[in-house]
């Protein structure tokens, strides 16, 4: 499908960069007050209220200046407990590192691991925000197919048939941005062999491990036998606590990479803010019913978008995690630049097009629940008319 | 253990890191009324992604203020907030030092020299073989006038980090149209709450390089720093 002439400038002119497409997008967007917002993967909800008083509480109690780069030692201790009850990974506080979000987290993967030429497996489609990183490191992206039939799950024989003797590290999302699929354990297990038997590297983003749905369970490979000493493991606060501002993500690693990041965190940024750190730290601690109703507000609002999106005649396929439906929408015989652009144009609904997350993916969308039950309903409703006006 | 090796790349750069800046300790209490306005902005939502630039509000006030003390023209538009002066500093020094790029430094380097490293750039002291293209780091303890004439000579950029010391001569390499797009100010709040991580870098014709670069690292920096930030520039001004 080639794009239409017609769409502006702002949006043609990137049309091939995925982040800066995303961007373009959301500049778009704000020229429509009454838009609803299903681009980013910003958490409309709240981050919880005992989170916000832990905050409070630090400030008034004046626990606000610089803290270790590595980050407070009470929040990497906490950490590194969840991470071996809720996910099994054999981590002490040494082995963790607290970033500003986890966009930094990978960036000091990049830099802590890759060599100039040194190839890394990425899923596609990906968040083409791991390119930044990875190419500024000298890295050279080598795609790995993922497939609808398979609900976006990463098979191991792909990853292998992608395998030369550049290969340093497999980066997995789990569940995966955009296509909301999940690395499911049997592939887990295939493709921890195949790492062991290639000495690779593996990259696990987990930053939406907790909101794993359809009766599936969260993998985090890194637990796997002989995987602890070879798995980079991503996570943060943001989307599990709706922190998103706050900027707290952390990496688990084995700890001469922690120490190299730390070393290279000290001159990138620093320590992660005090405020936010001490937050994280109740978030951590804290209890977990909020995260549980966030859990089943997510699951709520997927039921209505799948709906929605399937009585317009798309294809959903079977998202199983995170916050996105990767719908198929060549039946409506429009690029999906296109198509997200009229939406926003004549529904004021931003959605991103799959074009956003890589190469060959002009007939998918990227939709988000990350807005109230009532405003999803609504989406759905302007968005009917205009597919059924362009559609072929 | 496949991890015991580092990027080759970066466990040599690494040795040559012989010291890292050091970390203040020295942070006086925050005022009450900005720990106020900190709780205020909470209990308006403030915790979701900021503006990736930087709030409005702050971003104008920056350049308000660096306009008032300096007689320059920066739009809110050439603002980018960082997380504090260290981010603004390295994203500063990695868009425009490429290996072998020199750098001349020719005060205190503590901050500069272990970037430097990393960078795989040449740092100097002196204007000596100094090609076009060198960047000139530049803070106001340094004898600013003779370094911003060997800047204009020799077709440098300008890195002019206030995060140390305010510029009290008022000079400001950016007065100079020569340098003005060849310019990156930098400055942060970190005598006064460093602990909250606000800094920014403004201006030069690459500023929308400078802030694409913070965006890959960082998306954006801590919502809630920023409005406390706000509201201490306000009572300052």
């Amino acid at each position: 499908m080639s794009l239409n002439p017609n769409i502006p400038e702002s949006v043609r002119a990137v049309a091939s960069d995925g982040t800066k497409l995303r961007y373009a997008m959301m500049e778009l967007s704000k020229q429509y007050p009454d838009v609803i917002a299903l681009g980013r993967g910003d958490p409309d909800l709240d981050t919880p209220a005992h989170i916000i008083e832990a905050a409070k509480q630090a400030m008034h109690d004046q626990r606000t200046g610089l803290t270790p780069v590595a980050g407070l030692s009470e929040l990497r201790a906490a950490i590194a407990h969840n991470l071996r009850v809720r996910n099994g990974l054999p981590v002490e506080r040494d082995n963790i590192i607290v970033t500003t979000g986890g966009q930094e987290g990978i960036f000091l993967i990049m830099q802590a691991l890759i060599d100039p030429g040194d190839e890394v497996l990425v899923p596609d489609p990906r968040y083409t925000s791991y390119d930044d990183s990875i190419l500024r490191a000298g890295g050279k992206m080598v795609m790995v197919p993922t497939f609808p039939e398979d609900a976006f799950d990463l098979r191991p024989e792909a990853v292998e048939a992608a395998i030369t003797p550049r290969t340093k590290a497999l980066l997995i999302v789990t569940p995966s941005n955009p296509t909301g699929g999940i690395l499911t354990e049997a592939s887990a297990k295939g493709i921890a062999e195949i790492a062991i038997k290639h000495n690779i590297i593996v990259i696990s983003d987990e930053i939406y491990g907790r909101f794993v749905f359809e009766g599936f369970k969260h993998v985090s490979i890194g637990a796997l036998p002989g995987m602890a000493e070879r798995t980079i493991t991503l996570d943060g606060f943001s989307k599990t606590y709706a922190m998103t501002g706050w900027r707290v993500g952390f990496v688990a690693a084995p700890t001469n990479l922690i120490a190299a990041m730390t070393t290279v965190k000290t001159l990138t940024t620093g320590p992660v803010a005090s405020v936010s750190q001490w937050a994280a730290l109740a978030a951590a601690t804290g209890p977990d019913d909020a995260v549980q109703a966030f859990y089943r507000t997510y699951d709520e609002r997927r039921s209505i978008m799948k709906a929605g999106l399937s009585a317009m005649g798309l294809d959903i396929g079977q998202p199983r995690g995170g916050f996105f439906i990767w719908p198929n929408s060549s039946s409506t015989g429009i690029h999906a630049t296109e198509l997200s652009y009229l939406v926003l144009q004549d529904a004021h609904v931003l959605i991103f097009p799959g074009a956003g997350f890589g190469q060959g993916w002009d007939g998918f969308l990227r939709i988000t629940v990350l807005a109230p039950t009532d405003q999803l309903r609504e989406a759905v409703e302007r968005m009917r008319p205009v597919l059924a006006k362009y559609s072929d | 253990m496949a991890l015991d090796t580092l990027s080759r790349p970066l466990a040599a750069r690494l040795t040559r890191i012989t010291a890292l800046p050091p970390l203040r300790n020295d942070e006086p209490d925050i005022a009450p009324e900005v720990v106020q306005a900190a709780a205020d902005a909470l209990d308006r939502g403030e915790t979701h992604y900021a503006d990736r630039p930087g709030i409005p509000e702050l971003r104008a006030l920056v350049a308000e203020r660096i306009n008032a003390r300096y007689g320059l023209n920066y739009k809110p538009n050439d603002v980018t907030i960082t997380c504090g002066s260290t981010e603004a500093q390295f994203c500063a020094l990695h868009v425009l030092a490429k290996p072998e790029t020199t750098i001349i430094c020719p005060g205190n380097a503590d901050q500069v020299a272990p970037i430097a490293a990393l960078l795989d750039a040449v740092l100097v002291s002196s204007a000596d073989h100094a090609p076009a293209g060198s960047l000139l780091y530049l803070t106001p303890a340094d004898a600013v006038e003779f370094w911003l004439n060997q800047a204009e000579a020799g077709g440098w950029w300008v890195v002019w980090d206030l995060s140390g010391a305010p510029s009290a001569s008022g000079l400001h390499p950016a007065a100079r149209p020569a340098l003005l797009p060849r310019t990156v100010h930098i400055d942060d709040l970190d005598d006064e709450m460093a602990g909250w991580r606000v800094g920014w870098m403004v201006g030069s014709e690459k500023h929308g390089e400078l802030r694409g670069f913070k965006q890959a690292m960082t998306i954006c920096t801590t919502n809630v720093s920023q409005w406390a930030a706000l509201h201490l520039l306000r009572s300052q001004s």
